[in-house]
């Protein structure tokens, strides 16, 4: 079991860059904008005087961000410029950093104005996301208790509030918080549950619930015979090297959509912002339509993007038929009548369509995705 | 069966995968909110096409940031007139002598009241503990990790 407010070895919690020179490079690439983090300290300073915040103290967070994300998460990289270092600082939420070190640092002003700004905001979520009042109290206090440190670390007290960056908002960094100690309480009661009590099913993974069996009910009369056999193991075979072939944005986007069952408009959403790299990924390879684009990403849009990958898959599913499996134009069809006769049902049952309160909205995502199949065949 | 694939496919990808590491809370708050950057970017988007846990995570986060806005709008609707019914309910029991048509105005209140209200607050608040029971599963689909 892992608890996540309690441990932090964690993917992204890195060393610096390997070598000694790149190391030099990267220091004097820091020490080039040291301008801007002056400027932003005291921006900070003067919006929240009341904070007990020493500038090593900020720019000490400030670097272990930018540590973290332009050197521990971009390993493999070239050393961070000094234009990528200033862009990384100013896009920073400074304010919620500073309010985060103030914390850190046990200052009794930032503290009430954290607990007047945002202790409604994870009221809410906690009460959101467990059913009793109780829960979302334990919830809560659980939170409280990783932002106030309970960890003794050398005789200091390690916060939670440490951990924050300043890359996203601070209450976007609070709803993850308060998610994972949703988690750790759910999981803590299954874990005191006897052993009688676990239901079957509980052991199985989301995916494979609901949907597998009537599926395979279907796929096992259609495919008695065993030439649709052979059929099916050729379809499996190259949808597979189909779906290898993928970029890792292209992956996603899918796997967004089939596997976690989010909505068009959902997907949209993590989307929104200019910088998602999900985004320009896909922008980048549509360049000059997306010139005249305005900044809003619509349904509309990530239907396209997922058009273009259902066109990427069949190019690729036609290839490895043909070259390495040797089948004719007419299997061909064949295996991608396999192919595709399932997923408008895997579609109808899709938890995402399912528990749309907007029906209109979840039938016309449908026939958007059944239309593009179609289109794409 | 390219749904089906995909599962497949992820859910070897996450059995591969060490049990303890996983994005921490900052890195997976920035990536929800699309805050993440081109040199960052490319090793979280492979962990987290890797990662069922974290991949889930993320999708769940995306859902609830929906519903809480919903409902956020639906709470600055229900506010005031709740603050205000209840002032005037004990400014009337303050200036009011009790009598026996008061059992039935008080019975009769909430009804009333509710019919002024907007639509969608009224909405909101029906649709609100269906809305509390499938978020409440959430986590527990998430044990499968």
């Amino acid at each position: 079991m892992r608890h996540y407010l309690a441990n932090s070895e964690l993917i992204d919690d890195r060393s610096r860059l390997v070598t000694p020179s790149s190391e030099t490079e990267y220091l004097d690439n820091l020490t080039a904008c040291a301008a801007e983090l002056d400027a932003i300290y005291a921006r900070c300073a003067r919006a929240c005087p009341d904070f007990d915040v020493p500038p090593a103290d900020f720019k000490d967070a400030v670097i272990r961000a930018i540590d973290k994300y332009l050197v521990g998460l971009a390993a493999g990289r070239k050393t961070p410029s000094t234009r990528e270092i200033r862009q990384f600082i100013g896009e920073l939420h400074d304010l919620d950093l500073f309010l985060a070190v103030a914390c850190t640092r046990g200052d009794e002003h930032a503290w009430w104005h954290f607990d007047r700004q945002h202790r409604s905001y994870l009221e809410r979520l906690s009460h959101h996301l467990v059913r009793y009042g109780m829960d979302a109290d334990e919830v809560i206090d659980s939170v409280y208790v990783a932002l106030l440190g309970t960890k003794t670390a050398r005789d200091a007290r390690e916060s939670k509030f440490k951990t924050y960056t300043g890359r996203g908002t601070l209450r976007g960094w609070l709803r993850t918080l308060v998610w994972h100690a949703v988690i750790d309480l759910y999981r803590g009661r299954q874990a005191e549950m006897p052993l009688e009590d676990w239901s079957e099913n509980d052991d199985k993974p989301l995916e494979s619930q609901g949907r597998s069996g009537d599926v395979g009910g279907t796929e096992e009369l259609m495919l008695a015979s065993v030439v649709r056999q052979r059929y099916r193991a050729a379809t499996i075979a190259a949808l597979d090297e189909s779906l290898a072939a993928l970029d890792d944005h292209e992956t996603l986007l899918l796997l967004y959509y089939h596997v976690e069952g989010l909505k068009l408009r959902e997907i949209a959403r993590i989307v929104e912002q200019p910088t998602s790299p999900i985004r320009r990924w896909f922008q980048r390879r549509s360049k000059r339509r997306d010139q005249a684009r305005p900044n809003r990403v619509h349904e509309s849009t990530v239907m396209r993007w997922l058009e273009k990958v259902y066109r990427k898959i069949l190019e690729r599913f036609h290839t490895e038929l043909k070259n390495n499996h040797g089948l004719n134009a007419a299997e061909i069809e064949i295996c991608m009548a396999i192919a595709t006769e399932d997923l408008g049902q895997s579609l109808n049952l899709s938890p995402g369509l399912a528990e749309s309160k907007n029906s209109g909205v979840a039938e016309a995502e449908k026939g958007q995705v059944e239309g593009a199949l179609r289109g794409q065949r | 069966m390219i749904g089906q694939r995909l599962k497949t496919r992820a859910q070897v990808g996450s059995e591969a995968l060490p049990l303890d590491v996983h994005l921490d809370e900052d890195a997976i708050g920035a990536f929800v909110e699309g805050r993440l950057g081109d040199p960052e970017s490319p090793s979280l988007i492979t962990h987290l096409v890797a990662c069922g846990f974290c991949r889930r995570t993320t999708a769940e986060l995306i859902r609830l940031e929906s519903h809480i806005d919903v409902e956020d709008e639906s709470i600055g609707e229900d506010k005031n007139p709740g603050r205000l019914r209840v002032f005037l309910e004990h400014l009337a029991a303050r200036t009011i002598a009790p009598a026996e048509e008061d059992a039935v105005f008080a019975y009769q209140n909430p009804a009333e009241d509710s019919d002024e209200r907007a639509p969608q607050a009224t909405e909101a608040r029906r649709a609100e503990p269906v809305q509390k029971e499938s978020a409440a599963e959430s986590p527990n689909d998430l044990e499968t990790d």
